[in-house]
């Protein structure tokens, strides 16, 4: 299956995930022929004694288990996890940003943020009203040009209330069954717009970022935020940023240097719409 | 105390401002150190010509339109140190 | 709301310096501007370090681990470990030593320093090396061949790098047991027989280069090993 810039080869015996999948990135090429994968993984029981007992469903990507195995029913959001982690880990031909990255017109907004600040709802919010979604997770920046960012287009992972939020937001959005009790707490994964699919191939030239936080009951606020601090965000963001030396330094100053920069509270989908839209149609 | 200080020469230095700041990459150590407004400044006047710790704060009390003070000298040598030892600068030999 | 400052300056040494002109006396009139207004400017200097230079738990292993794309125009990029320099050119040492004028999709293998996997997941020992692999457990290729995740030829574009050694000997006796051996549970003689009578013709197509030798050994035992495994497990007949 590919996304974005990747192909992914999964192999897996758990009949309910594979059709999970198949609802989640429709969409998404697949190939049976495809010679070359850039990540290899499997989810499958561990072949253990106690695999009839509290089963479990062990990630391996190309042989080798970077985590503990987790129950069963959580063999879903563990291949979310399982291919962000290999994106991370074994991709260096991107600059890799820990950020949600939407765009409208070939422009993005790149939106760093620790877990729990909000980006992925509000990245799920925006593409529900005619934004793209490129990634919730990874902003990949190419290194060719130093600008072009590439999406991957994958579900939005929502976590907890955001779920719901998400469900009276959007109703029309295919959502997955929600899976309680993992790290995060209880988890969903919202199927981008067919749009956003559509459209992976298509590079956006970053154009904003913005630091959002979710803040219950105070009215949206955009404000700028100054630069270097941005700038160090951003490569505390990047998970190849030392890889790349000098040219990782660039290519963040680069972009810290073209965009607008703000951070954003928000409390509601609604006003947070309103607010990004107005920014579009200023700059 | 009267030792002359530079920016370093040999190992590559890659800087940006910003609203008065200063976020500089060092590719020698592959740190990347974030300079507030009066470290910016000091980073910039050093750039300029090279200078003990006195004709620093002489500099800079005269850029920035403040007194020298015992404080502001002391500052400025703390700055020094934190430079030296991130790689930022060097003693010129004499 | 007000519009954000853009960029002021940048520069690079050893070049020019800033010199005394408008954009360098800006920033000066700013920063006076800020101290003034009380900005509790101290000198701080905040530090980002560089995260690759930490220790790699491979206990001086040099290991590469190469990364490819299926986009042609990309060549190979070999990221050592942490700690270690950048160079590509080790002769016999790990499995994955690359030969000195090795390329890959027609591009010459280029050399980066380390990741930031060594600080965020310094349980990862190995990385798995590819280009343009694919794995030879029910899926032989003509372009590489592999056992389990560990490839022991590589098709980079028309040129084949062998990268075999005794390490990766080790690695597929590894990979088979890992995959083939059920342990406790589904021990039988029958695969122990097996699993070292394909051990030993490994060994032997190793020192021959017979590596479809080695795949055709090995496809089979882990073939039927593989089905046994899916229907509950049982003794394997060979």
């Amino acid at each position: 299956m590919r996304t974005g810039p990747f192909w992914t080869h999964l192999r897996t015996p758990i009949r309910g995930l594979v059709d999970e999948i198949a609802t989640l990135y429709e969409g998404h090429p697949i190939s049976a022929s495809e010679a070359f994968a850039d990540f290899h993984v499997s989810i499958a029981p561990p072949i253990s004694l106690r695999r009839w007992f509290r089963p479990k469903a062990q990630f391996l990507a190309d042989g080798i288990e970077p985590f503990h195995p987790l129950p069963f029913d959580q063999a879903l959001p563990m291949f979310e996890w399982g291919l962000n982690w290999c994106v991370a880990t074994y991709v260096n031909h991107f600059l890799i940003v820990h950020a949600a990255v939407i765009a409208r017109g070939g422009r993005a907004v790149i939106m760093p943020g620790a877990p729990g600040s909000g980006k992925s709802t509000l990245a799920a919010g925006l593409v529900n009203r005619g934004w793209r979604l490129l990634s919730d997770e990874l902003t990949l920046i190419s290194l060719e040009d130093g600008s072009s960012i590439f999406g991957l287009a994958r579900p939005v992972s929502l976590k907890n209330e955001s779920i719901e939020v998400m469900r009276r937001f959007a109703p029309s959005a295919t959502l997955s069954r929600v899976v309680h009790d993992t790290a995060k707490g209880s988890v969903a994964l919202l199927k981008p717009p067919a749009e956003s699919i559509a459209q992976v191939a298509e590079p956006a030239r970053p154009a904003w970022i913005v630091f959002p936080k979710y803040l219950s009951g105070l009215p949206a606020l955009l404000e700028p935020k100054p630069k270097a601090a941005i700038m160090i965000e951003m490569a505390k963001n990047a998970f190849n940023y030392s890889t790349h030396g000098a040219r990782g330094f660039a290519i963040l100053a680069d972009i810290v240097d073209s965009c607008a920069c703000y951070k954003f509270t928000y409390a509601g989908l609604d006003e947070a719409v309103e607010i990004f839209d107005r920014l579009e149609s200023r700059h | 105390m009267h030792t002359i200080w530079r920016v370093v020469r040999e190992s590559p230095l890659l800087w940006r401002a910003w609203e008065g700041e200063i976020v500089v990459y060092n590719d020698a150590s592959g740190d990347t150190d974030h300079l507030d407004p009066l470290a910016a400044e000091i980073f910039e006047t050093l750039l300029e010509a090279p200078a003990n710790n006195d004709e620093l704060t002489d500099r800079i009390a005269q850029a920035l339109g403040v007194e020298k003070t015992t404080d502001l000298r002391d500052t400025v040598a703390s700055v020094v140190i934190r430079f030296h030892g991130h790689g930022l600068i060097e003693p010129v030999e004499e | 709301m007000t519009e954000p400052i853009g960029p002021e300056a940048e520069g690079s040494l050893p070049s020019s310096a800033a010199g005394d002109n408008p954009a360098r006396t800006g920033r000066r009139a700013l920063r006076r501007q800020l101290l003034v207004g009380g900005l509790a400017t101290t000198g701080a200097m905040l530090t980002l370090p560089n995260r690759s230079a930490l220790a790699w738990g491979g206990g001086g292993q040099n290991t590469c681990s190469a990364l490819a794309s299926a986009n042609p125009s990309h060549g190979v990029k070999v990221t050592q470990p942490c700690g270690q320099p950048p160079t590509c050119w080790q002769s016999g040492s790990g499995w994955n030593a690359w030969a000195p004028g090795a390329t890959c999709n027609g591009k010459p293998v280029s050399c980066t320093h380390t990741t930031t996997i060594c600080s965020h997941f310094p349980q990862l020992t190995t990385s798995p090396f590819k280009c343009s692999t694919s794995y030879c457990f029910g899926q032989p290729t003509n372009q590489s061949l592999c056992f389990g995740s560990v490839p022991i030829t590589v098709t980079c574009g028309k040129q084949n790098i062998s990268l075999w050694n005794a390490n990766q000997q080790q690695e597929i006796c590894a990979a088979i047991l890992n995959d083939c051996f059920f342990g406790d549970l589904f021990s039988s003689s029958a695969i122990t027989d097996a699993i070292s009578s394909c051990l030993t013709t490994v060994a032997a197509c190793a020192v021959t280069g017979n590596s479809s030798g080695i795949t055709t050994a090995c496809n089979n035992l882990y073939n039927q090993c593989y089905t046994l495994n899916r229907q509950g497990g049982g003794s394997c007949q060979i």
